[in-house]
């Protein structure tokens, strides 16, 4: 597991007020290969993000004297980009509407599997971007001729209005937010229905072919949504976000 | 009280009828005198029919008030103690989060340290999996209280293709393979119309309810699942013939965790039909559950029925 192949490790700031989960995700995300600080509450979190200039950092949402929304809030207000994964759920869709306006990059619901923390944060930073706002804070994300209009939960195809239903107009939302990565069945499931059940990852593939088919692409080599075997779905184009 | 209520409207007329027969045969004089006041007997019994009817009038208003008063407080009652229940769910499983946290970073770390050289003992594969039951169950009892606040679709459902769909899922889990489940959909005179509801979460529903019927009933059991119309609203049954529900369990069927005498020793965390049960009333429909010991099972649901 672990991977040190950059001459560089990242910089992680991990930013929980339970003493029992940052000394035991502290070795573990350093064995993982990140180099790591930590900070007890949302304010220390923006007094180190300065000092220690972290690559990422970790924002569980519950945190005394700062929460982490409001740290992520005034952090993004100084203008200051560098990617949070917040620790918690985005499941309704006002949750999702707030989630646009604090600007964090990820989410990931508490408890989890360490290794998919891992995961998720060698994601974003491999998804880079040279200092501007994560697509996750973007209101218009744009692949192509297909563009979404995220307030007014709109989707746009050479500038005609594609119907959707919410359910499909959430996926479409989440894989263009996570261009490139492979999404898991269970965790579109988790993430967009709120509920993972074994053998309901078809509820998934129904979605999928619902948005192939209104974004005619359906036919011939998959343009925008792959499905990789046995893994799950991925949005292969390119997305740029806009404010 | 009751009784004689029900007879006080009616009770005007009887009087008119009584009084009418008894100045025919002579036996009341009109006019009538009390004291010297000197009265028809005709207005009398007139103004007296509508005082009473008036009167049943008023007693009638007032029942109909205080029972609808003690529905709506009933009601009202029910409301609050959902609502108790979902914040209760909400802070066990905040509760639950931070612990569960850091003992599955704890565990991750421990067999990395045995990753190195000798291999880690039995134990700690074990704790591993009895700790993601736990994270699962938590997450599970979340998923259900926010099923309770969740977006539901309201769109025509085909219950034919939902109900194949359902089987078909409930068919794939292991050991369910070989498994019949028959299926019958009201063809006649016309077909079943779309319900109006949330495609996946109504899968979901059927889904646990085909599952639980082939997990319960055992695999010499026949499961059944009929649907057909009643009105503006569509009924779906999943039947089997397995060994039924003890009648004491079965008031208690659709609450979190419970687990029948019959559950015990299989697979399950008591959390299927709470979620089929949570899942119904969202879509504005009701479920029940019929069973007799030695005979089998039927749970019914009803469903609105989309615009023809």
């Amino acid at each position: 597991m672990p991977e040190m192949r950059a001459k560089t490790k990242a910089k992680i700031l991990l930013a929980d007020d339970e003493a029992a989960i940052t000394s035991e995700l502290r070795p573990l995300l350093a064995r993982s290969g990140f180099e790591v600080a930590i900070a007890h509450n949302g304010e220390e979190a923006l007094h180190k993000a300065s000092s220690f200039k972290p690559d990422l950092i970790i924002l569980d949402v519950l945190m005394p004297r700062l929460d982490g929304r409001e740290a992520c809030r005034r952090l993004r207000a100084a203008g200051d980009w560098t990617p949070v994964l917040m620790l918690t759920q985005v499941g309704s869709s006002a949750e999702r509407a707030l989630s646009l306006e604090e600007g964090a990059d990820d989410y990931l619901n508490k408890p989890f599997d360490p290794l998919e923390l891992v995961a998720r944060i060698r994601a974003i930073l491999r998804r880079g971007r040279a200092g501007g706002q994560p697509l996750a804070a973007c209101r218009r994300l744009a692949s192509g001729s297909l563009v979404l209009d995220r307030p007014l939960r709109r989707a746009l195809l050479d500038g005609q209005e594609v119907p959707l239903t919410a359910k499909a107009f959430a996926l479409l939302e989440y894989l263009m937010l996570h261009p490139g990565e492979v999404m898991h069945r269970e965790r579109l499931l988790d993430e967009i229905w709120g509920w993972d059940y074994p053998a309901a990852t078809r509820a998934v593939d129904v979605r999928i072919a619902e948005l192939r088919k209104a974004l005619h692409d359906d036919a011939g080599p998959a343009a925008l949504i792959e499905t990789r075997v046995n893994e799950g779905y991925c949005f292969v184009g390119d997305v740029e976000g806009s404010a | 009280m009751k009784r004689w209520a029900a007879f006080l409207p009616l009770l005007p007329v009887l009087l008119g009828l009584a009084v009418g027969t008894m100045m025919e045969l002579g036996w009341l004089k009109d006019p009538l005198f009390i004291g010297r006041v000197q009265v028809s007997t005709g207005f009398l019994v007139g103004s007296l029919g509508i005082l009473i009817g008036a009167l049943a009038f008023v007693i009638r208003q007032q029942r109909t008030h205080r029972r609808r008063a003690l529905e709506s407080a009933l009601a009202a009652e029910r409301q609050a103690q959902a609502e108790d229940h979902r914040r209760f769910l909400r802070r066990l499983d905040h509760e639950l989060k931070n612990p569960l946290t850091a003992i599955q970073a704890g565990l991750t770390n421990l067999a990395g340290a045995y990753e190195a050289g000798k291999e880690a003992p039995p134990s700690l594969a074990n704790l591993r999996r009895q700790v993601d039951r736990v994270a699962a169950l938590a997450r599970d009892l979340r998923k259900l209280a926010d099923l309770e606040t969740c977006e539901v679709e309201r769109a025509p459902v085909d219950l034919g293709e939902i109900i194949a769909e359902a089987v078909e899922l409930a068919r794939s889990l292991p050991g369910y393979q070989e498994r019949a489940v028959r299926v019958s959909l009201q063809q006649v005179p016309w077909p079943l119309s779309p319900v109006q509801g949330d495609r996946d979460l109504l899968l979901l529903a059927l889904y646990n309810l085909v599952g639980n019927a082939l997990k319960f009933a055992g695999p010499g059991a026949t499961v059944e699942v009929r649907a057909g119309e009643d009105g503006a609203w569509a009924s779906i049954e999943v039947a089997d013939n397995g060994p039924g529900i003890a009648v004491e369990d079965l008031p208690h069927l659709g609450e979190e965790l419970y687990r029948g005498r019959g559950a015990r020793g299989v697979e399950g965390a008591g959390l299927g039909l709470a979620l089929v049960r949570r899942v119904v009333a969202r879509l504005g429909g009701e479920m029940a559950i019929r069973s007799r010991e030695g005979q089998g099972t039927v749970v019914a649901l009803r469903l609105p029925l989309g615009q023809r």
